[in-house]
């Protein structure tokens, strides 16, 4: 009994310690030794789940003891964004998510910070969003698309996931740019969207290049158009929208974040320590057998950059269709 | 065919494997007896871990732990009832009955066998004819979809103990407490009160968890809290504790007792290998369609909601058979039906297998590998079960005053450790509260649940066929198979009041 | 006025209010406008399904009174509440559930847990002595400990025990 009374008052004097130095030691700035969280917005088993569990795996002893990957999908996400806020900040608990939930819903919703209070240290990869139809329908280009959707306005049903997703916002654009109307059916994500495209139940889908790989190469849908600047490395016989000849593009950086309350010093020591893991050869093959997309990991500078210009992109949108 | 079996056997039957399929299944059984966790939740801590193993030893891990998973929820739905995972939470229902009446080791056994032989069935299923039904499985879109679930919603409400009313009642208020959240269509926040927190909508483990659970455990606390009372005031000799007054041996599943349970057992096996086809179904609607169909079917269905073998049969079976087929839309498309498929698909990722249909013919002996490791799990969890359900059947009759807290705290925990999630911790507790007042009002609570469940489901449903069809309501009776299932519901009322006529 | 009576007119009092209030909501509050179908169809339908078995209910029990036979309302097995005892266990438990929860955020999970156990076996075990008040909570907390710290690596905020 003794003995748990000295630890107790031992842990209390710690911690009161802690408190008191606690903006003392901020100054100093390193990232120091402790377990290290990634939190994730999203359920489990998804691609941003995989690729933070390859960092985790690897980039670990680069960081310190360990990396533990939480998935925190509560209150659509914000649950997730409340928890790294609210963290101590010495960088221990960061972010990983795509714009859809640092940008777009800081835009549309009532949040408690800003899009700038999200500072994104690793660029780990782009997602390209690709509308995709049924083998066997009518549709099999972007010109088929184009041309059917302004002969019967409103006749086609796109599905997509949530309303101003990644893969629906650039359907959006696309709209917007060439004047055409589809019917726009909200889903629960990707796995919905294939189900009712694979049962001719709608017409077109969105979605991401390696969810449809295997689909594709068996013949079972056909990709018609990617929303990037590049074709994707994974279907690289299908075209993108510029390509045919519509300006619109909207990538979707897969980013790491800190909160803007970590000092700079540690937001450039993790960002090292997470591309120095990202490198090594397991690594690599551990990206290459997840399709994940890693061999062109960049740093703060460039996702800083990225970050910058798709709130940009994002924020005009949002503004041109009266949200946010 | 001969020379793939024999190298997937080669695989599946290496001491290694069935070592990791024995642990999957006991760490499965472990998580799954704890309220709110699952083994989806140890597959997702394993993931990692999943590069750097064999795939067939991955994949014997990996299915040791869901089957086990399964099967586990069960065990706690019965000695506390409190479900472990939420497809338990029609097992608890009577398994939690029987239990009261001094029959734990009996219904832990019906849930064990009715659980293996619908496991079996799913994995034959899987199988053998995956791409068939697969097939069968895409013709359900929005419309199909709404069918199916206005079908399952009207079976519960119009079965439930008691008053129809009441049944309607709180399955509309199950759905409305479903509607909290995020509008699937516009993206709008609704019913939130104003709370952030409420924005993403309220999760699925701790309402079902709260509803069932917290305010059975409620209720147990306040009965023993009045013989505390009792005992202070008069004195008297505490009651023998059951553990005392339980004999084990007089407690033994009969053959003819096992036999009786065999058509709830078929009808869930059926009903939850179909509906485990389904993307996005799942295994809590599963379990609650059988348990409301072998109802409908039993010679004793007044038995039912007070201790049925045959209930539990039905629900157990009904939640395990979707285990095998849940994996039919990832092998023949490539798309996840469940969370458990999602998290298998990111394991296949991981070992460089896309799932899709071409994973058959790429990597036929891995495959057909854990096919076997799927069959051989069921054993394993059948002898693991019959060795570990004795002492399951004691804890279950330890004494409440000590047992209950426990129980209490571990909901608690988990609920918590399911999601991070702390707003999931207080709409348990909100959830315990609700469901303590509707029992004291003596509404039935199942309708509640599954109206919470298949709430959002039917309403998305709905608005997409009506987006679908242009905002004509006919769209809703344009397909053969939605109106199959509303004929089918009509047809069952009917047969339903007939019979409850002609019995008064 | 029977238990039975009170039960089942609190009981339909409950969902008629509930019906309409959600009606008046959607009457006056903002729905976002959806296409097609109104953005409130799914719980309109749920109020008029309330509002419907709150009718119901009454008629039955008008019914039922009309011919003297209450009784039938009830399912035969059915024993009354002990009302004050579900009183306390609701304020112990899910009150003390509130704090406990408190507790794990701020102070710690394994110290609140093992308070909050012995808490709940000195005013529930009907035949607690001193000495299980004592050691089956340290039993709870060692389980919680191993399962949800070690086993599975459970989140939370930083506190200030353990």
């Amino acid at each position: 009994m003794s003995f748990k009374m000295t630890r107790t008052a031992v842990a209390v004097s710690a911690a009161i310690l802690t408190f008191s130095a606690g903006s003392a030691l901020a100054s100093e700035a390193s990232l120091g030794d402790g377990p290290i969280r990634i939190v994730m917005p999203y359920g489990a088993g998804g691609s941003t789940d995989i690729t933070a569990r390859i960092i985790a795996a690897n980039a670990a002893e680069h960081c310190g003891s360990r990396i533990d990957v939480v998935s925190m999908p509560g209150a659509g996400g914000m649950e997730g964004l409340q928890f790294v806020a609210d963290a101590e900040p010495n960088g221990h608990t960061i972010l990983m998510a795509d714009y859809s939930a640092t940008i777009t819903q800081t835009l549309t919703e009532d949040t408690p910070w800003e899009v700038e209070d999200w500072v994104p240290i690793v660029h780990l990869t782009d997602w390209k969003p690709t509308v995709y139809v049924k083998a066997d329908h009518e549709i099999q280009s972007i010109e088929d698309w184009i041309e059917k959707a302004e002969a019967e306005p409103n006749t086609l049903v796109f599905g997509h996931a949530d309303p101003l997703s990644l893969v629906h916002l650039p359907l959006v654009m696309l709209e917007q740019e060439t004047g055409i109307q589809n019917v726009h059916l909200p889903t629960t994500g990707g796995g919905e969207t294939r189900t009712m495209i694979l049962g001719g139940h709608i017409d077109l889908g969105m979605t991401l290049p390696p969810s449809i790989v295997s689909n594709v190469n068996n013949g079972e849908v056909t990709a018609i158009g990617v929303f990037a600047d590049e074709r994707s490395d994974v279907l690289p016989d299908v075209p993108t929208f510029q390509e045919a000849g519509y300006d619109v593009s909207l990538e979707a950086p897969l980013l790491v974040y800190t909160f803007s309350s970590v000092p700079e010093s540690i937001q450039q020591q993790l960002s090292e320590c997470i591309m120095t893991g990202l490198e090594t050869d397991t690594a690599q093959a551990m990206g290459r057998q997840a399709s994940a997309g890693l061999e062109n990991v960049q740093g703060l500078e460039s996702a800083q950059e990225i970050y910058r210009e798709t709130t940009e992109r994002v924020r005009e949108v949002l503004a041109s269709i009266d949200e946010g | 065919m001969i020379e793939v079996l024999i190298e997937a056997s080669a695989l599946a039957f290496h001491p290694y494997v069935l070592m990791y399929v024995f642990l999957g299944v006991l760490l499965g059984i472990t998580l799954g007896a704890i309220p709110g966790l699952s083994g989806d939740m140890a597959i997702a801590l394993l993931l990692p871990f999943v590069f750097f193993l064999e795939p067939a030893l991955a994949m014997g891990l990996l299915v040791g732990i869901y089957k086990g998973g399964l099967f586990g929820g069960s065990i706690a739905a019965i000695s506390f009832g409190v479900p472990g995972t939420p497809g338990a939470a029609a097992t608890s229902i009577d398994g939690y009955q029987a239990k009261l009446k001094g029959k734990p080791s009996k219904a832990l056994h019906t849930a064990l066998y009715s659980s293996v032989i619908g496991d079996t069935t799913s994995d034959l299923v899987l199988i053998f004819i995956a791409v068939p039904l697969a097939a069968v499985a895409l013709t359900f879109g929005p419309i199909e979809f709404f069918a199916l679930y206005a079908f399952s919603l009207i079976l519960i409400a119009a079965l439930s103990q008691g008053m129809v009313a009441k049944g309607l009642a709180v399955a509309a208020i199950g759905v409305l407490l479903a509607m909290i959240g995020r509008d699937p269509i516009t993206g709008a926040s609704r019913l939130t009160f104003g709370l952030p927190g409420l924005s993403g909508g309220l999760s699925l483990i701790p309402v079902l968890i709260g509803i069932f659970a917290i305010s059975e455990v409620v209720f147990q606390g306040a009965k023993l809290w009045r013989r505390k009372v009792d005992k202070l005031m008069d004195d008297v000799a505490e009651q023998a504790s059951l553990l005392q007054g339980y004999d084990i041996s007089k407690d033994k599943l009969t053959w003819a007792e096992f036999k009786s349970t065999l058509k709830a057992t078929y009808i869930g096996a059926a009903v939850g290998t179909f509906i485990g086809a389904l993307p996005g179904a799942g295994q809590s609607l599963a379990a609650f369609m059988s348990y409301g169909l072998a109802q409908r079917f039993s010679r004793r269905s007044e038995e039912f909601g007070k201790g049925s073998l045959e209930g539990i049969a039905s629900a157990e079976s009904g939640n395990s058979a979707t285990c095998g087929s849940t994996f039919i839309p990832l092998f023949a498309f490539g798309i996840p039906g469940s969370a458990t498929a999602a998290l298998f698909g990111a394991a296949f990722i991981l070992m460089g297998m896309t799932p899709g249909p071409s994973l058959l013919t790429d990597y036929t002996a891995i495959i057909y590998a854990l096919f076997l490791t799927l069959i051989f799990a069921n054993l394993v969890n059948l002898v693991l079960g019959k060795i570990l359900l004795p002492y399951y059947s004691r804890i279950a009759m330890i004494q409440p005053g000590y047992m209950i807290p426990a129980v209490f705290i571990l909901a608690i925990v988990g609920t918590y450790a399911a999601n991070n999630s702390v707003v999931d911790v207080w709409v348990l507790l909100f959830a315990g509260a609700l469901g303590v007042m509707l029992r004291l009002m003596s509404f039935p609570l199942a309708p509640l649940v599954l109206g919470f469940i298949i709430g959002p489901g039917a309403e998305r449903a709905l608005r997409q066929s009506m987006i679908m069809g242009g905002g004509d309501w006919w769209v809703l009776v344009k397909s053969p198979i939605a109106i199959g299932f509303y004929v089918a519901a009509f047809a069952l009322i009917m047969l339903f009041t007939v019979v409850l006529r002609a019995k008064k | 006025m029977n238990r039975t009576m009170v039960k089942e007119l609190l009981s339909a009092a409950l969902v008629l209010a509930l019906g309409v209030a959600g009606l008046l909501h959607i009457q006056y509050g903002a729905w976002r406008p959806a296409p097609l179908v109104p953005s409130y169809i799914m719980p309109q339908t749920a109020y008029y399904f309330l509002i419907a078995s709150g009718v119901w209910l009454l008629a039955a029990l008008g019914f039922f009174t009309l011919k003297g036979r209450l009784k039938a309302l009830q399912p035969s097995d059915a024993k009354d509440q002990d009302l004050v005892g579900v009183g306390v266990a609701v304020a112990l438990m899910l009150g003390g559930a509130v704090v406990y929860f408190w507790l794990v955020l701020n102070l710690g999970l394994i110290v609140s847990t093992i308070a909050f156990n012995g808490l709940l076996i000195a005013v529930l075990a009907p035949n607690a002595t001193f000495k299980s008040i004592l050691i089956v909570p340290l039993l709870v907390g060692a389980a919680v400990w191993g399962l949800f710290v070690r086993m599975i690596g459970i989140t939370l905020p930083p506190t200030l025990l353990f």
